[in-house]
């Protein structure tokens, strides 16, 4: 393989195995911008030892494994804090996240219609914490309410919405 | 609802106090809870992924809105207003493009994902021709770039980002830098290069967000269409959702292929490649071809470098002046191998090159060759014109398309009697092309990519005397070349077939390489 086919070999890779990497280290490191730090350390680190990986066995694997050594070297530097998992429960999670690649793809299509059927409130607290990245307390005082009370309407749009997803998978499996 | 999806909510939204921890680790080792959590985990990613892109959308439709707005309002404003032309708007739309990145779960401490928390130095300037950046209403002139909105008003820029990703922008462009590893481009024209450092480099459109692979890619967002050209490596395209209700799948655009996302979102269209578009780089490299042309030592040779002012030539007593003209400035186009070229026509009318001072050339024998590119077909009846001393009863050189889109060199003989050729076929367009004109006194010879497509006989010449030489355009700026100027150089002698065949081939291998 030359050095094209490889780099072309490795950019397919990872493709397919980012959804995985990315949850995987999101979950598992504390703070959005460290977590994409520590994903893009994961990726260089993918890329510079693409010759150790064993094209017999799943990608994702090899990759998850890697992820679980730099999510650790992020926890030995950070220190004190943080909500920090054993290397047991990183090893379990990263199985986790391995068996979740199948089926992702469609339960996120099945998110996007469960969206478009939210009534009216629930969409808007949703724009406002994810799509404009207010906080609890900004969100409370956008719409007149506590941040207590934003967190947990939050929380049970995210349950109406993982119900929805559940259904529409259960239907197209009939 | 259970209080255990509410205990995962805390925990992903790095909002769990000391209990929740506890409580976390042992509900954690419970059976089915992990998969449970991994679940949620990736509600929350998907969460972030699918609305920060329906609010990328629509604050960029705002923005361009807003942009015209402003301008507007800059005009009328009176001499206290603050003078911003960043709205708050435009600021949130960063923010969003921020948490839009890879794939996300987050574990979030929300305060920190605030705009001005998350300033800091982006890029730095690597190198500009004369570029001219505003930020906040304000001409940029420190070489850090902040988090932040710019727009390019002028000339080129060459950024570098984390990972070594260089970046190169040419005005007019109006980008947001929303961190090391990420740009939202709202329009303008941008190429990126990214070594394996730099994966994950993502530049996000009004209508998609590209990702790259370790690659190199051309972006270009003009009248509300991106389009995607990649050169090497591969590159994931995702669109926004448009106003279609079905969201649209992320495509792979690998080397050689360019795709076109439309702002109503759907499939990306697949679209030849523009390889000579974008400007990939601003160094004009040392490359063999080069070698080879000194080495036959030019009387002068114009690199045809990017520069806004001056036609530099080696020796620096031949240089002149690139003529701006009037009109819509065209957009800065790539050289036969990299670099910049002098380009003439579009909107605009006067552009071009002039030489007051070009190289004597003595005893009849003579060479001229460059590289030529014609943008578009040449309309029937309009002759245009690439190179000209010939000012009325001075100079003695012409070589441009006659009527028939044919190129045609003519020489002044004695007696004020000119002489001509012209090859058999049509200029082809969108392609670089060789060209070279002999003549050693007796011969007047035309060759194009390394062969002679025709040659002619020519009584003795009146003395050579120095004219002005105009690269592009007519003395009085009639007959505008449509295209591109490259490479060009004078000889005061008749290069040798060999010679000729040597300078072709060195250039086909160059150009190889470069693909």
């Amino acid at each position: 393989m030359n050095e094209i086919e490889k780099r072309e070999r490795f950019a397919q890779c990872w493709l397919e195995a980012e959804p995985a990497i990315s949850a995987y280290v999101f979950a598992s490191v504390n703070g959005f911008h460290d977590a994409e730090d520590v994903v893009q350390r994961v990726a260089q680190e993918l890329a510079r030892r693409f010759d150790e990986y064993d094209a017999e066995r799943p990608f994702v694997g090899w990759a998850l494994w890697i992820a679980k050594s730099r999510v650790i070297d992020f926890y030995r530097a950070q220190g004190r804090g943080r909500l920090v998992y054993s290397d047991e429960i990183l090893s379990r999670l990263a199985e986790t996240f391995a068996e979740q690649c199948e089926g992702r793809s469609e339960r996120r299509e099945a998110l996007e219609a469960c969206l478009e059927s939210l009534p009216r409130k629930s969409r808007q607290l949703l724009d406002l914490s994810y799509g404009q990245e207010l906080s609890a307390a900004r969100v409370a005082e956008e719409i007149g309410s506590t941040s207590g009370s934003i967190r947990v309407l939050l929380s049970r749009v995210r349950t109406v919405l993982a119900r929805c997803i559940q259904r529409r998978l259960a239907m197209e499996d009939l | 609802m259970s209080n255990e999806d509410q205990l995962c909510d805390r925990v992903l939204d790095g909002t769990w106090s000391d209990d929740d921890a506890l409580a976390f680790e042992a509900w954690l080792n419970e059976p089915g809870n992990l998969h449970r959590f991994a679940l949620r985990a990736e509600l929350h990613s998907d969460l972030r992924r699918a609305l920060a892109r329906s609010r990328r959308q629509h604050a960029a439709v705002e923005s361009l809105t807003e942009r015209s707005a402003s301008r507007w309002s800059r005009d009328v404003r009176g001499p206290g207003s603050t003078g911003r032309p960043w709205s708050s708007r435009s600021i949130a739309l960063v923010g969003v493009a921020a948490a839009a990145c890879v794939a996300v779960f987050a574990f979030q401490f929300w305060s920190t994902l605030h705009w001005e928390a998350s300033s800091g130095i982006a890029a730095t300037v690597a190198s500009g021709v004369e570029s001219r950046i505003v930020h906040e209403g304000v001409v940029w002139e420190r070489p850090e770039l902040e988090v932040g909105g710019y727009e390019l008003q002028a000339g080129l820029l060459h950024l570098s980002f984390d990972g070594g990703v260089m970046v190169y922008l040419e005005a007019p462009a109006r980008f947001d830098l929303v961190s090391g590893t990420r740009v939202v481009l709202h329009d303008g024209r941008l190429s990126a290069s990214v070594p394996p450092e730099g994966i994950g480099f993502t530049v996000d459109t009004p209508d998609a967000e590209v990702v790259d692979f370790g690659t190199e890619f051309s972006v270009d967002v003009v009248s509300g269409n991106s389009e995607v050209h990649v050169f090497e490596g591969l590159v994931r395209v995702q669109p926004i959702q448009g106003t279609t209700s079905s969201p649209s799948s992320a495509v792979d655009v690998r080397e050689d292929q360019a795709v076109r996302i439309k702002p109503t979102g759907g499939k990306p269209v697949q679209i030849k490649l523009a390889r000579d578009r974008f400007i990939r780089g601003f160094e004009e490299p040392r490359r063999s071809y080069v070698r080879v042309m000194r080495e036959l030592a030019p009387a002068a040779s114009y690199r045809m470098a990017i520069r806004d002012q001056g036609l530099v030539s080696i020796p620096a007593e031949h240089s002149g002046v690139v003529l701006t003209g009037y009109g819509k400035r065209p957009p800065h186009a790539r050289g036969a191998f990299a670099g910049g070229a002098l380009r003439v026509g579009g909107d605009s009318s006067g552009r071009g090159g002039r030489v007051d001072t070009p190289p004597e050339i003595h005893g009849n024998a003579f060479s001229f060759v460059a590289f030529v590119y014609l943008d578009e077909p040449q309309p029937s009846g309009v002759a245009r014109t690439l190179v000209t001393n010939r000012d009325g009863p001075a100079g003695w050189f012409h070589l441009g398309a006659d009527v028939d889109g044919r190129l045609r060199v003519a020489v002044r003989q004695s007696m004020g009697k000119w002489q001509s050729v012209r090859s058999p076929r049509v200029l082809t367009t969108a392609v670089w092309r060789h060209v070279i004109v002999t003549c050693d006194g007796g011969q007047l010879e035309l060759f194009a990519d390394g062969a002679i497509v025709q040659r002619t006989s020519i009584e003795s010449m009146d003395t050579l005397v120095p004219a002005p030489l105009w690269f592009g355009t007519e003395p009085d700026g009639s007959r505008l070349w449509s295209g591109r100027i490259d490479e060009v150089a004078w000889f005061d002698r008749a290069l040798t077939r060999r010679e000729i065949e040597g300078l072709y081939e060195a250039a086909r291998e160059e150009r190889e390489a470069l693909r």
